[in-house]
Parts: C-alpha cells; structure tokens; sequence
C-alpha cells in the first residue's frame, strides 16, 4: 500500500487541494455534527423526563365566551382531584412552570445555551415519582421536599450563571429565597431550572401576569365585601358580580399535572382514560412525549447535519475529478501492468484503495481540525459553563467511516474506467 | 506431416487480422500467415510500417485476437482459452520487452521485475528471490531499490529484460527494443539477450529496424501487407 501513498503524491498539489476538498467537508460534518448531538444529548434528557410519566395540561380553549373569571389555561384543583379518581392513577402531581425573569439581566443580553430559566414549583405534599427520573444527582445540599416554604433548589447553570451556592440568597418576584441544595450538570432541562414549592411559584406567577393579578385583587376585594354586613344593601346583580369574582381561588392556578401510574397499567390507555374520563384537559402519554421529541429531533438533525453532507459531497466530486484525470495519465502504465498480467479486479484494487486513502486522510484530519474547533469553542464557553458542541464517538468514528465510504465511492467510475482502458492502445500511445 | 510437437513454442496458423473502418475501408492487417518458431530460437521479424508487425507481435503476446486463424504457445491453443483468462496465461507465457521501457515510475527497480508475480500470486518471499536472481544475471541488483528515474536508458533496458525472465515465459516478446538506445548501449543489449538465449534456453522474437540485431538472429521474418515476404 505504500505504492498507493507513493502515486498519490505524484502530483502533490493537485491530491493535496482534493483532500482539502474533502477536510473541509469532514470539518463541516464534525463541527455541525457536533452541535447536533449537543442538542441530540438535550433532547435525551426531555425524552428520558415526558416518558416517565403522563403530563396532564388544561384543554379548555383560551377564552370561554370572553369570561374573565374562568382559569381556562389553568387546571383547578377540582380536576386534579377527579385526575386522582381515575383508575390506574398511582399518584398526581400538581406543578407550575413560569419564566424566571432574572432582575439582573437586560432584555436579550445573556443568551444561554439551552432552556431559559424557569422556575418549577411542585406540589410537595404529593407522593409522585416520575420513573425516569426519581433522584437527581446534587452538587451539594438537598433536594426541596415536603414541608419545604420560601426555599429553592437551582440547576447547575443558574447556579453558574448568578453565582450561587447552597446556603445563599436569591432574589426572585422580589421575595428573598434561600438556596437549599445545587444540582449536578445534567446537561439538559434541569440545569436552567429553580426548584421550589408550589405556593412560592405560584405566588410569583401571579405577580408576573397583570390578569391574574388583576383577578386575584378583585377576588380578595370581593371576599372583603362578602363579609362587610353592607353586601346584603348591594342590587342582586351586583352581588352575583361580588359572588363571581370571590369565587376565584388563587389555588385554581395549576399550569399542569404531572401523573404516574400504578404497576402493570399501561400508561398509554391510562392516558386516553384520563383525557375521556376528565372533562377540558389534554394529555401527554410516554408514547406521544417521545414522538413529539423524536419528531424535533429528527428534523433538527436533517437541518444540521444534512448541511454538513452537502459539502462533503461537492468534496468528493473533486475526487472523481482527480482520479479521472490521474487514470488518463497512467493510460500506458495501466497497459503495461494489463500485458503483464494484471487483471480488470487488479486494476480496479488499485484505484479504489488510492480513491478510498484520499478519502481516510482527509477525513482524519478533517476531524483532527473540526475536534480542535470544537474544543477551542468549548474552552472559551466553559467560563459562562456552556457546551455548545459535543463530539461522541459515533460522530467521530462516522465520519471517518463516511470519508472513507465516499472516496471509495467516487473512485468507482474511474477504477471501472481505468480496468476498460485496452492494453494495445495504452502502449501505443505517445 | 511434420513433427511439430516437441521443439516448436510457438505457432501461427492462417492468422488472419481485418479491421473495418467503415463500409469501403477495410484493413488486412495480417493476411493468411502461417509461421513456426522453435524453442530456443532468437527470431526478428523486419517489415516496412504498416506491415503488420506490431500486429503479429499482439497476435504472439495474447494482447489482441486474430479474425480468423489460431496462434498456439506452448502446445496451448490460444482461441480454446477464455477470454478472461487471457492475462493469466500472457503472465505465465510471455515476456514484454518494449521500446520505451515502460517500468512503472513510482515502483523500485525490484519492485517492477516482481509485477509480473504479484499478479501471478507468486509468494512475496519467493518473489523477491527469484527476482533478485535475474537483477544478479542483468547486472542490475546492487540498483534494487533505486527508481527507474535515477537509471540511464540501458539499465532501464534491462530492467525491463529481467522483468520479462522472471515468470520464466515461454517466449519473449521484444519491440524494438533498442530503438530508444545509442548504438554501444543497444550493442551491449542485445549480447545480453544473445548471452540469456544462450543460458537459459530462452526464446527471443525481436521486432526490429536494427540490423545488428539481424547478426545474431536465428531466423529473419520480413512482412510486407500483412503477408510473410522472405525467411532467411
């Protein structure tokens, strides 16, 4: 084989701009392909999260008839209650998922890698266990548990980010909260989110959204004027508005449900039985998480690495360009080696292990290149604690696999060309 | 009948080679040739161009098929075989000796005299020692492992003879083989090719406008159109 590195080297140039060709289609690959998985790894952990259990949310539409009163959006603790009902259920979760406005941060400055901050309040009282992810690893401290008030628990980019650690305090809503435990990279949703108690979510939440605000003062007002022995001096139309407007309860303001199921039910039917069986709420079963992620993921993986492929493939067209012409030069050679005996398969061989070596060096340092970029980047990055790019095996391994495959590949016609050339004519000519 | 069996390698028989060019311009490269050659014998064919040496010399090194006629190596009828096993037995059969040399660039000097044997799967051991061998009886084997570019036009030469030994064919094929070489190097070739001949039994066939490859040949064989014109 070293004949083979000997004759790719006859015209050093040219074989050298062709395993440009294919270097930088590798580095496209391995680059692009690496921000893929990063985001294959993110999708992972979101799959791993929605197939260990059914996520109940409100299926009501967004506005009942334009009253204002109702928490369509919302799932009310009535619902949950009859969730809990239903047969097969294990145990009912309910859970509040609201933005975390960082007070620090301008409006578009900061952009992190990954879920935005949010913050992730759970009913604590609530025996639920999602079974795919029942411990998560902590950095230190604890994770929040029942009983827990005005406490939180961060993922490790938070904690990165705003500089925090177990015992000190965070200022969320305006309300202080201390930092109880600080959770282990997991590198995927989890690192972004605040963990706390239901109540403070809540409370924060409603701070947040200037309806719900607006609705919860009027509640109170109204609750006020119940009991203000003057109600009874209000025109009945009025009191009917009193009544409404009391009859809103801050606790009604579920974003969603988290629902586990008991052993040997099959939670896709327990899914379906839920949506029946509970009036105005749409469900998420295992099944349907992993497909929706699936679905993302696919696509996002076509966008990227399909990118990557298209560049790799105009820089195997320069392969076929450079064996083509180099088959043309060694006409006479070829013939010689035909009249000493070489057969078509011999010739061939020989084409394709040259074709193939252009296609495994470029590919080698293509992604010697591509890993030292990616790295470079992650270097810079890890200060703010992002990883952009992840390079597994499968990347690094495919694509050295793949540039061999295409060199192969586009040396075929040339190889079968060369193999066609006649020996007689090869040797006659000048 | 005469007893050809034992002493002839090589036999033509009514060879005939046609090339249609197009509906009126037919070529009669060879036309109705008959010709013997005997084991041991250094024969060189002569002929103005055009008539038909080159093509007789295909014919003889299995690279081209006659129109019509046989051509029988070794008692092997040629037309019997199967076309693609024809580079096998051109290996095994025949030695090329061209005009131009023709080593291969980026192989060694031993490297080039194994070619022949790599497709023979000859074993790379013993590949290497009978090539060697034959590098030692051309004079070339302390330029082993030198390039066929640091070499002059005589040891490219022989080279090239040692390449077309060492499957030990039935017969040589040469193709003006000191065309390319100053009269004293194409002297010195062609007593290296008289000297082997008259080693190791081998048969030459010399397609040649030299004449003092004439000197020393066996037999004469003048072509003109296609056709044998005179033996001497």
């Amino acid at each position: 084989m070293i004949e083979t590195l000997r004759n790719m080297f006859r015209r050093k140039l040219r074989t050298t701009l062709t395993i440009f060709g294919i270097v930088i289609g590798v580095l496209a690959l391995v680059v692009l392909g690496a921000l893929a998985e990063k985001m294959n790894l993110m999708m992972k952990g979101g799959e791993k999260f929605l197939t260990g259990q059914i996520t109940v949310s409100s299926g009501a539409p967004s506005s009942e008839g334009g009253n204002p009163f109702s928490s369509s959006g919302f799932l009310t603790q009535d619902k949950i209650k009859q969730i809990e009902k239903v047969d097969g259920v294990k145990a009912v979760q309910a859970g509040i998922e609201t933005p975390y406005v960082d007070p620090d941060k301008k409006e578009g400055s900061g952009i992190s890698f990954g879920a935005p901050p949010t913050i992730m309040g759970s009913d604590l009282n609530s025996t639920f266990e999602n079974i795919n992810w029942q411990t998560l690893a902590m950095k230190n401290g604890r994770m929040i548990a029942k009983g827990d008030k005005g406490v939180v628990v961060i993922g490790s980019d938070i904690a990165n980010d705003k500089k925090l650690n177990t015992g000190d305090t965070m200022k969320i809503g305006g309300k202080d909260f201390k930092v109880i435990g600080v959770m282990e990279k997991t590198m995927t949703g989890p690192d972004s989110y605040i963990f706390m108690d239901i109540g403070d979510a809540r409370e924060v939440l409603i701070a947040q959204n200037p309806t719900l605000k607006d609705l919860k003062e009027k509640s109170e007002s109204a609750k006020k004027t119940l009991a203000d022995p003057s109600f009874g001096y209000l025109t009945p139309e009025v009191q009917s508005q009193i009544k409404q407007a009391a009859s809103w309860n801050d606790a009604d303001v579920i974003t969603a449900a988290s629902v586990s199921w008991k052993d040997g039910v099959d939670p896709e039917k327990l899914s379906k039985d839920i949506k029946d069986k509970v009036k105005d709420v749409k469900t998420l079963s295992p099944a349907e998480g992993k497909k929706m992620i699936q679905s993302i993921s696919v696509l996002m993986n076509a966008v990227i690495v399909g990118s990557a492929l298209i560049a790799l493939l105009v820089g195997s067209l320069s392969v076929i360009n450079t064996m083509i012409m180099s088959v043309s030069e060694r006409k006479r050679e070829i013939g010689v080696k035909k009249a000493v005996g070489a057969r078509d398969r011999h010739i061939i061989k020989e084409y394709l292990i040259e074709s193939s070596a252009i296609g495994l060096l470029g590919g080698t340092i293509g992604l010697a290149l591509g890993s030292l970029i990616v790295l470079g980047i992650n270097q810079m990055t890890a200060a703010s604690n992002i990883q952009v790019f992840e390079i597994t095996p499968r990347l690094a391994i495919g694509s050295i696999v793949f540039s061999i495959a295409l060199g192969a590949i586009a040396g075929l016609y040339p190889a079968w060309h060369a193999a066609r050339i006649n020996p007689v004519t090869a040797l006659k000519e000048e | 009948m005469k007893n050809k069996s034992n002493n002839t390698i090589l036999e033509a028989k009514n060879i005939k080679k046609t090339y249609k060019l197009s509906k009126e311009n037919i070529v009669h490269a060879l036309n109705n040739l008959s010709l013997d050659i005997k084991k041991g014998e250094i024969v060189a064919i002569m002929g103005p161009s055009g008539s038909g040496k080159s093509t007789l010399l295909n014919m003889f090194g299995i690279l081209d098929t006659p129109t019509s006629g046989k051509v029988i190596i070794d008692n092997k009828d040629i037309s019997k075989e199967k076309k693609s096993q024809y580079p096998l037995i051109r290996s095994e059969m025949v030695g090329f000796i061209f005009q131009q040399y023709n080593l291969i660039p980026t192989l060694t000097v031993l490297e080039n005299v194994t070619l022949p044997l790599r497709y023979s799967r000859v074993k790379k051991s013993d590949a290497k020692r009978r090539a060697l061998k034959i590098l030692d009886e051309v004079g070339m084997k302390d330029r082993a492992k030198s390039k066929p570019t640091q070499l002059s036009g005589g040891q490219q030469q022989r080279v090239a003879i040692a390449r077309a030994l060492v499957n030990d064919p039935a017969i040589i094929l040469a193709d003006e083989p000191t065309g390319n070489l100053d009269t004293k190097t194409g002297d010195e070739i062609i007593e290296m090719m008289v000297r082997l001949n008259k080693k190791t039994g081998q048969t030459f066939v010399i397609v040649t406008h030299n004449p003092d490859v004439t000197r020393i040949a066996d037999r004469i064989i003048h072509l003109r159109d296609g056709k044998l014109e005179k033996i001497k």
